[in-house]
């Protein structure tokens, strides 16, 4: 098997990210915020890691079933099974999506990308990290008509990396394609929290499956996206942000009288079955935002610059390490990570200088608005 | 036409007329009937041989006897429950369960799971048809388990092979188990 080709595309980008951030500071757009874009790569660095130990077994369910089941041998050479393809995969997507919207259970995997209370290209990396063994029978159907395991990863990865332009505050509306594409307007419509916004614009290449089955809306001018989740985490730690909504779950179901609504916990929408979304005010909103000593950013900064290179190193080597190594070298990450997330909430430090202003006593310091 | 393609024609049929009946009054058993005709539209091409549909068909015979067969049984014991009134509810059961189970039994080779799903679809007919006391119902109920029998032990009966006596038996115990409940309650 292949290393996963975002490893390849990072250096693209975090390139991507730092012009973006230059762009809105001399906008002077508060558009980034330096613990909440780190978080969001550490985020992708944990989904990554996750792939390395999910993917194989996703990939070969994909694969068992299309040896056993497909109708068609389609070539994988040919340019028509390609845009066929990712047609289908798209169409499978905004299913998937719409239920990760939909379905607690799946819900609890996929707010992870929405959590930010920023929309920035370094949102887009902000991916979960638990998400790969609940989409895969999404994608059956595509076994099934005959498209190769090759074809498949590969539409997969067109799809993902179409969605990585959306997430930006610095393109305005595209005119007719807006309608057509799924394009930064509709997707910052997408990630917001705002009434009109709630379970809106699913899709990952064409907004049409939106305005086919009736989730399309469009940005409102005069009513300014709230980016985020109703239900903050608040915290800049990837491991607790990737497990904290099950964690609810459990408790929620747990505290049910039959197994029967304990199961309808997990499958129902985050709202209740049979509840509409409930309204939202957002006069007072404010992002989360911890002050953080300038020490304690740069060291933050520095140790997120080797983790990256660290992830990298892995997701490329992965392939060759056995089941014991990619689960050590993934604990690692894991910790690292939680540990930078740690010292970004003040919560821990590795300085002595800076173990004066953990929590309970940090003196307040304006937060900076770029990396 | 050969008898297997004709009597998938019927249970096809079968299911499009009851679920034109139900309209939108019971998603779970439409999403149901929806998933038993899908795999019936797809025998009608392999029966009639068309290759290439051999395999769509297997895949959605094995959804509907792993996960749409026991959402009807339990739509049927359990008419107000979620899965039954709720066509997000039956989607899940149809998405994971018949994804679970036709990973389980079709690439795993453990039919023991297609055995066990099929077990408790009939236990839940029966504690249905025992509470409801119907006549029709116990005869559907019959049908479907005699189906599941002539599925199981594959027996020479005549000249149609066992399949096309499935697919009869299939259509004949939803026709019982649906119509007369339809026309009787109009709704779950």
């Amino acid at each position: 098997m292949q290393p996963s080709p975002i490893a390849y595309a990072l250096p693209v980008f975090l390139l991507a990210i730092a012009v973006e951030a230059g762009v809105a500071r001399w906008r002077g757009s508060r558009s980034y915020s330096l613990p909440d874009a780190l978080t969001s790569l550490h985020f992708g660095y944990l989904s990554e890691v996750e792939r390395t130990l999910a993917r194989l077994l996703v990939i070969a369910v994909y694969a068992a079933v299309y040896r056993t089941f497909h109708a068609f041998e389609l070539p994988t050479n040919a340019w028509w099974v390609w845009v066929g393809t990712v047609l289908a995969y798209d169409f499978c997507y905004y299913w998937v999506h719409r239920f990760g919207h939909e379905v607690n259970l799946i819900w609890a995997s996929h707010q992870v990308h929405h959590s930010s209370e920023y929309f920035n290209l370094s949102t887009a990396l902000r991916q979960t990290g638990t998400g790969s063994l609940l989409k895969w029978p999404f994608y059956l159907g595509l076994a099934v008509i005959g498209v190769p395991p090759t074809v498949f990863a590969g539409a997969a990865f067109i799809d993902l990396l179409y969605q990585v332009w959306v997430h930006t505050e610095q393109i305005g509306r595209l005119g007719w394609l807006d309608r057509v594409f799924v394009t930064p307007s509709n997707h910052r419509v997408h990630h917001g929290q705002n009434d009109y916004c709630i379970d809106r614009n699913y899709g990952g290449i064409l907004i049409l499956w939106d305005r086919l089955f009736g989730t399309y809306a469009d940005e409102r001018a005069a009513e300014p996206v709230v980016y985020g989740v109703r239900k903050p985490f608040h915290s800049y730690n990837p491991v607790w942000g990737n497990f904290v909504l099950y964690r609810e779950l459990l408790v929620a179901s747990r505290a049910q009288p039959t197994w029967r609504d304990a199961l309808a916990v997990w499958f129902g929408p985050p709202q209740g079955w049979g509840a509409a979304v409930p309204h939202a005010d957002f006069k007072d909103f404010q992002r989360f935002e911890k002050p953080i000593p300038r020490g304690v950013r740069r060291a933050c900064l520095v140790q997120s610059a080797l983790l990256t290179a660290a992830s990298v190193y892995y997701v490329l080597m992965a392939t060759r390490l056995p089941w014991s190594g990619r689960l050590l070298s993934g604990g690692v990450i894991l910790l690292a990570a939680s540990l930078i997330g740690l010292q970004l909430e003040g919560r821990m430090a590795l300085h002595p200088r800076h173990w004066r202003l953990r929590a309970p006593d940090i003196t307040p310091i304006p937060p900076e608005d770029t990396p | 036409m050969t008898p297997a393609a004709a009597t998938d024609v019927l249970l096809a049929l079968t299911c499009a007329l009851l679920l034109w009946r139900q309209g939108r009054a019971a998603p779970g058993l439409s999403v149901a009937l929806s998933g038993i005709a899908l795999a019936a539209c797809f025998g009608v091409a392999r029966f009639s041989g068309l290759a290439a549909a051999a395999g769509p068909h297997q895949f959605f015979s094995l959804l509907g006897a792993v996960a749409a067969v026991p959402l009807l049984a339990w739509c049927l014991w359990a008419p107000s429950s979620l899965p039954a009134l709720q066509p997000r509810a039956a989607a899940l059961v149809i998405i994971f369960g018949g994804a679970g189970g036709v990973v389980l039994v079709g690439v795993l080779k453990l039919k023991i799971w297609g055995l066990l799903m099929l077990l408790s679809a009939v236990l839940l007919l029966v504690r249905a048809a025992w509470q409801r006391r119907s006549m029709s119902f116990w005869a559907g109920t019959v049908l479907l388990v005699l189906g599941g029998v002539v599925q199981a032990a594959q027996p020479v009966l005549g000249s149609w092979p066992a399949v096309a006596w499935l697919h009869l038996l299939l259509s004949a115990g939803l026709a019982w188990l649906l119509w007369p409940r339809v026309s009787q309650s109009g709704s779950t």
